[in-house]
């Protein structure tokens, strides 16, 4: 679905990618984990299609579309997701709101049927519920005034609305203590499908425990420099990354 | 929850039938107007006043703003560029013909004006409005003001059981002389400025209000100004008493055609508030902006003030500004009572070549006065957007309070957005805070919003919206729908 | 002074005069422009708070420097090999710079026209110099001083200025900074009550600049500045921290205009002010952003404490923006000491004075920009 080859990235000057390779197939959770710096969040942004990413080589192939020629909007539309390691705040714009402006924008791109407002009401109900989540945060501005917890809930249930084929998590996990994990973790599982892959990008293995991934990849200087199953975290845990430096 | 929620959808809904049109209101009505010749002269201004059968005493006070504005200089302090005007060139005065015998009801109202407006989407046949309440849309009266003349005003009869006055001022003028002799000019006196005493010599119409001790309004109040004929100048004067213990809330809109030539609307607001009482005072405008090259357009130049003569008097301002070509506008609060307060809500959107100079005034005079200002500014294409503000607290004004926030948001490279506030403080006991931010919106904002699928262009009047949201909420529902379409059709073309 | 009376001043000036023609020529014709501007009046922005009629109507001056020197030069260290010092009187034709005014900035051509002393100095490139300027009154009658400083490419000038304490001076100063260079200005005036003090200083700066300002302006029967930056390089910074504190009659009105020419330059200001008994302090700070200078980043700062009824403070922080790509804000309060502060310095012991007086220093102390220990010490409080 997602065949990631010799990606080269940099943020003005700064060379952060530096020939990535990643292949992803339906279905499959990928973990990456690495040391700071290593240019885990950026591989995100090269998805997302953030501007100030500038990618100098290599080529992205999502579900037979070279996703590099795709506007931001357009990679959301054909099914990638970012839950962002820092959600963004909109003051004064209605979550809901937000949500279905989101929502139609895709369909109309995918040519679907856009939603009216009940059924969009009924989808959303039907939602909250299953996230176990409270529905006061939809009456509020988009992320104003959520704590650290809300964001990244908030992320998870637009995730869920909006039913991406990819969804990459940036450090969902920071931040969140382990109640709150376990909701994100509930709401990533409840998603998984033969069909929907996931990028979890993640410092710790704590969040593994809970969203098992077919794959652990290690990112390190702009490189993937390992991969192996779920007992790779689990040795990361205790090595760390220190073994990086030989 | 849900019933915010749908709310809001039916609000979005409403938004977007509106903004598919750009300048919609900009179409001409073809009626036979009784026009003056252009030309400004005391002749003119007698012309005026005789066929508002008026008493002497308005004519001479006429006649004395015309002899002081003819001392006057035009102000050239605001960041604005004006052109010359040539005041000999507008016409004074014009009324559609058919509105000579003054109406006595609808039904006797030229229908070419009825259906006016109907396309503005004002409804002035009262069992249509009473029927739209059941479809949840709330009762109010409006006061219709076409060129010169108030064409016709809805509700009166209902109002005037509960003692409240709403007609034009001209039968103001002549039904309850003693309550315009009283108020008139003392708010803004004749001389106060350039464009309030050309008002003052040559006003033609405009709304009185007079709510009478310790009665709220029974519904909500309006007029809506239309400009029509070429070359005219809108001149009315607006008369809003609050007795003790009153409540008002008035709404006021305005369009125009579009045309190449700028037209003047020069127009005096006052409002009286006394002890206890409240008026709330809501402006949507949204005069004919000029065209994308800056061609046409009104040249908008208002003097609005309030005083807070009672103790506990409370006004609010709250506007909209999206139209004319260039906006001069101050609606300010003289906060004499004790304990009196003014509120200043304002979102100032400009686009092409546009040009907006506005803010406030907040005079704190008596004890515990208290003011807040909220102005939100947008800056798109090539214009020019400036807050200007004043808050005065004068010596005995002890425990003065003054909030004052101003935003401006920048789309584009070309626009201008200025700050100047000016803060006076004569007692030591007074808080005053102020705060501004400059900025374009902000890439992050817009990443997120394109990441879950937005275009730009949504995304931006998404976050616009947001912006703005502090002074919409002020509004009353049917305008802050109004208001936000209104938004979105302005800036359009601005993002890209 | 200011009206008939100069025509005769500069008679009897030129008369004794033996100057260059282009010097004599430069200086009929500022008059000319000053009597043209007149005194500025409240319809003037920069003067709208202050009352230039003061001016005419001041006490006698009463401390008299000895000898002629309208400056005194204190130089701590070496003096950097190169260093050019000359007379502003004796310098030639091209290297006087004519400084555009308008009726805001009509004490400039006050001091064209009877410029009496002053200083060109320059610094050269690569060198470091700390320097201590005193202008002096030597006089009764006002002293018109002008001062040009280059400051050579990659230079740094630790400038500490000061003015006597009964003064009555009319000095323009301009600093021209050169690529890389480096400016710390220490603008001390500490004036008595009676002293009349007027200032248009205009800092010019090329790229890479730095540049950081702490001014204490304490009382004056009339003290009045105009602080002109121009940011002509890009990544240039400007930061400026004032405290103005006043008493009795005395005025202040502190001006700062920022011009963001060019991209990427940031500027910061900051002022503190605290007005007593009849006292007043007018503060301006206004930034312009020219079209096309993206990444400007503007930041005003001024807050105010008023002590007493019969003083006031009137406060205009500006922005003047033409492109989109800035951050700027600005904020400005005014209100009296905080209650629940002082109740919180009571409940611990404190006398109500004390607490008060703490409170004021530390309001202060966001304007010491240099970290300085006796920052207060010399302000009358």
């Amino acid at each position: 679905m997602l065949n990631i080859k010799n990606i080269h990235a940099q943020v003005g000057d700064n060379k952060i990618l530096k020939g990535l390779n990643l292949e992803i197939k339906p279905g499959e959770v990928h973990a990456i984990m690495g040391p700071n710096g290593a240019g885990k969040s950026t591989l995100g942004n090269v998805l997302a299609g953030m501007e100030k990413v500038e990618v100098t080589q290599g080529s992205v192939d999502f579900l037979g579309k070279d996703l590099l020629d795709l506007e931001i909007e357009q990679r959301a539309a054909e099914g990638i997701f970012l839950a962002f390691q820092y959600p963004v705040e909109i003051p004064g714009v209605n979550n809901m709101y937000f949500l279905r402006a989101a929502l139609n924008a895709q369909r109309k791109y995918r040519g679907e049927k856009e939603m009216n407002s009940s059924e969009f009401l009924k989808l959303v109900r039907t939602k909250i519920k299953q996230m176990n989540m409270r529905d006061d945060l939809l009456r509020r501005p988009v992320n104003e005034g959520f704590s650290g917890g809300e964001k990244k809930r908030n992320e998870i249930f637009q995730m869920s609305i909006l039913e991406p084929k990819l969804a990459i998590l940036d450090e969902t996990d920071s931040g969140l203590d382990i109640d709150a994990l376990k909701i994100v973790a509930d709401g990533v599982n409840q998603l998984r499908d033969d069909n929907r892959s996931f990028i979890v990008i993640t410092h710790y293995q704590r969040l593994l425990d809970y969203i098992v991934p077919d794959y652990v990849h290690v990112l390190a200087d702009g490189k993937i420099v390992r991969s192996g199953d779920k007992s790779l975290a689990i040795e990361l845990e205790k090595t760390g990354y220190g073994w990086l430096e030989d | 929850m849900s019933e915010q929620i749908e709310t809001s959808e039916q609000e979005n809904a409403e938004v977007h039938k509106r903004i598919e049109q750009t300048y919609k209101d900009g179409f001409v009505t073809d009626i036979e107007s009784d026009t003056f010749p252009p030309g400004l002269n005391e002749e003119v201004i007698r012309a005026i006043s005789a066929k508002k059968q008026e008493p002497q005493w308005l004519l001479e006070w006429r006649l004395k703003a015309y002899a002081k504005w003819l001392t006057m200089e035009q102000p050239n302090w605001a960041k604005l560029k004006i052109p010359p005007i040539d005041f000999n060139a507008i016409s004074y005065y014009s009324s559609p013909k058919s509105n000579e015998n003054a109406p006595e009801t609808i039904d006797d109202v030229d229908p070419k004006l009825l259906e006016t407006y109907a396309k503005l989407g004002v409804p002035l046949h009262e069992q249509e409005i009473l029927a739209g309440v059941k479809t949840r849309k709330t009762p109010v009266a409006v006061d219709v003001v076409f060129d010169s003349v108030s064409v016709t005003t809805t509700f009166k009869k209902e109002l005037r059981k509960a003692g409240v006055i709403f007609c034009s001022f001209s039968e103001a003028v002549i039904d309850y002389p003693d309550l315009v002799k009283q108020y008139l000019g003392k708010v803004v006196p004749i001389g106060d400025n350039y464009f309030s005493a050309l008002n003052a010599a040559v006003f033609s119409d405009g709304s009185f209000v007079y709510i009478p001790k310790n009665t709220r309004c029974p519904m909500e109040l309006s007029t809506y100004f239309r400009i029509n004929e070429m070359n005219t100048g809108q001149f009315e004067r607006t008369l809003i008493i609050a007795d003790d213990g009153a409540e008002v809330s008035y709404l006021e809109g305005c369009t125009a055609p579009m045309r190449d030539e700028n037209q003047l609307h020069a127009a005096v607001v006052e409002l009286f508030i006394l002890n206890d009482a409240k008026i709330k005072y809501s402006t949507v405008q949204n005069w004919y902006p000029g065209d994308e090259e800056g061609k046409g357009g009104i040249f908008n130049f208002v003097t609005k003030r309030a005083a807070c003569n009672g103790n506990n008097a409370k006004v609010s301002w709250t506007q909209v500004e999206t139209g004319s070509a260039i906006t001069w506008k101050y609606p300010s609060c003289i906060l004499r009572g004790d304990n009196s307060r003014g509120e200043f809500y304002s979102v100032a959107l400009t686009n092409n070549y546009q040009q907006a100079d506005t803010g406030t005034k907040m005079i704190h005079l008596g004890k515990n006065t208290k003011s807040t200002i909220i102005s939100k500014g947008i800056s798109a294409g090539k214009s020019h957007n400036t807050y200007r503000g004043l808050v005065r607290i004068s010596k005995r004004a002890e425990g003065a309070r003054n909030h004052t926030q101003c935003d401006s948001l920048l789309i584009g490279k070309n626009c201008g957005a200025h700050t100047f506030p000016y803060i006076e403080c004569g007692n030591s006991t007074a808080q005053l805070e102020h705060e501004a931010t400059t900025s374009k919106i902000s890439e992050d904002q817009l990443f997120y919003c394109k990441q879950r699928g937005i275009s730009e262009e949504d995304a931006t009047s998404m976050i616009v919206d947001g912006f703005c949201k502090e002074v919409f909420k002020e509004l009353p529902m049917e305008f802050a729908v109004e208001a936000k379409a209104l938004l979105d059709i302005s800036l359009e073309g601005a993002v890209g | 002074m200011f009206k008939n009376p100069i025509n005769l001043a500069f008679e009897k000036l030129s008369g004794q005069l033996d100057e260059p023609k282009w010097l004599q020529q430069k200086r009929s014709d500022a008059l000319k422009k000053f009597q043209e501007y007149g005194l500025p009046t409240r319809k003037s922005e920069l003067w709208k708070y202050t009352n230039a009629k003061k001016l005419e109507k001041l006490e006698e001056v009463t401390d008299i420097a000895d000898g002629n020197d309208y400056f005194v030069f204190t130089i701590k260290g070496e003096l950097p090999q190169d260093t050019l010092m000359q007379n502003i009187l004796e310098i030639d034709e091209k290297s006087w710079k004519n400084i555009k005014t308008d009726k805001e900035r009509t004490f400039v051509e006050l001091n064209t026209t009877m410029l009496n002393g002053g200083f060109a100095l320059t610094i050269p490139k690569n060198s470091q110099l700390k320097l201590h300027i005193q202008y002096q009154q030597v006089s009764k009658d006002w002293e018109n001083i002008r001062t040009v400083i280059n400051v050579g490419e990659n230079a740094e000038l630790d400038l500490t200025e000061s003015y006597d304490y009964d003064c009555r001076i009319n000095h323009v100063s301009v600093i021209n900074m050169s690529t890389d260079s480096r400016l710390k200005l220490h603008s001390n005036k500490h004036l008595r009550k009676t002293a009349a003090l007027i200032h248009f200083a205009q800092i010019n700066c090329a790229q890479n600049v730095s540049i950081e300002q702490g001014t204490i302006n304490n009382n004056a029967a009339l003290s009045h500045s105009i602080t002109e930056v121009n940011f002509n390089g890009q990544h240039s910074e400007f930061e400026a921290a004032s405290v103005n504190v006043v008493h009795d009659s005395c005025h202040i009105s502190e001006n700062i205009l920022v011009n963001h020419k060019v991209q990427n330059c940031k500027s910061n200001v900051i002022k503190r002010s605290l007005a007593t008994d009849k006292a007043s302090v007018a503060l301006n700070a206004k930034a312009v952003v020219y079209k096309a200078a993206d990444g400007s980043d503007v930041a005003q700062s001024l807050k105010n404490i008023l002590l007493t009824d019969e003083a006031s403070i009137y406060s205009k922080p500006e922005l003047e923006i033409n492109t989109d790509d800035v951050i700027a804000a600005h904020g400005s309060t005014i209100g009296e000491l905080d209650e629940t502060s002082l109740t919180y310095l009571r409940s611990r012991g404190i006398p109500k004075e004390q607490a008060k007086f703490m409170l004021i220093e530390s309001f202060l102390q966001d304007a010491n920009i240099f970290k300085t220990e006796d920052f207060l010490d010399r302000i009358e409080l």
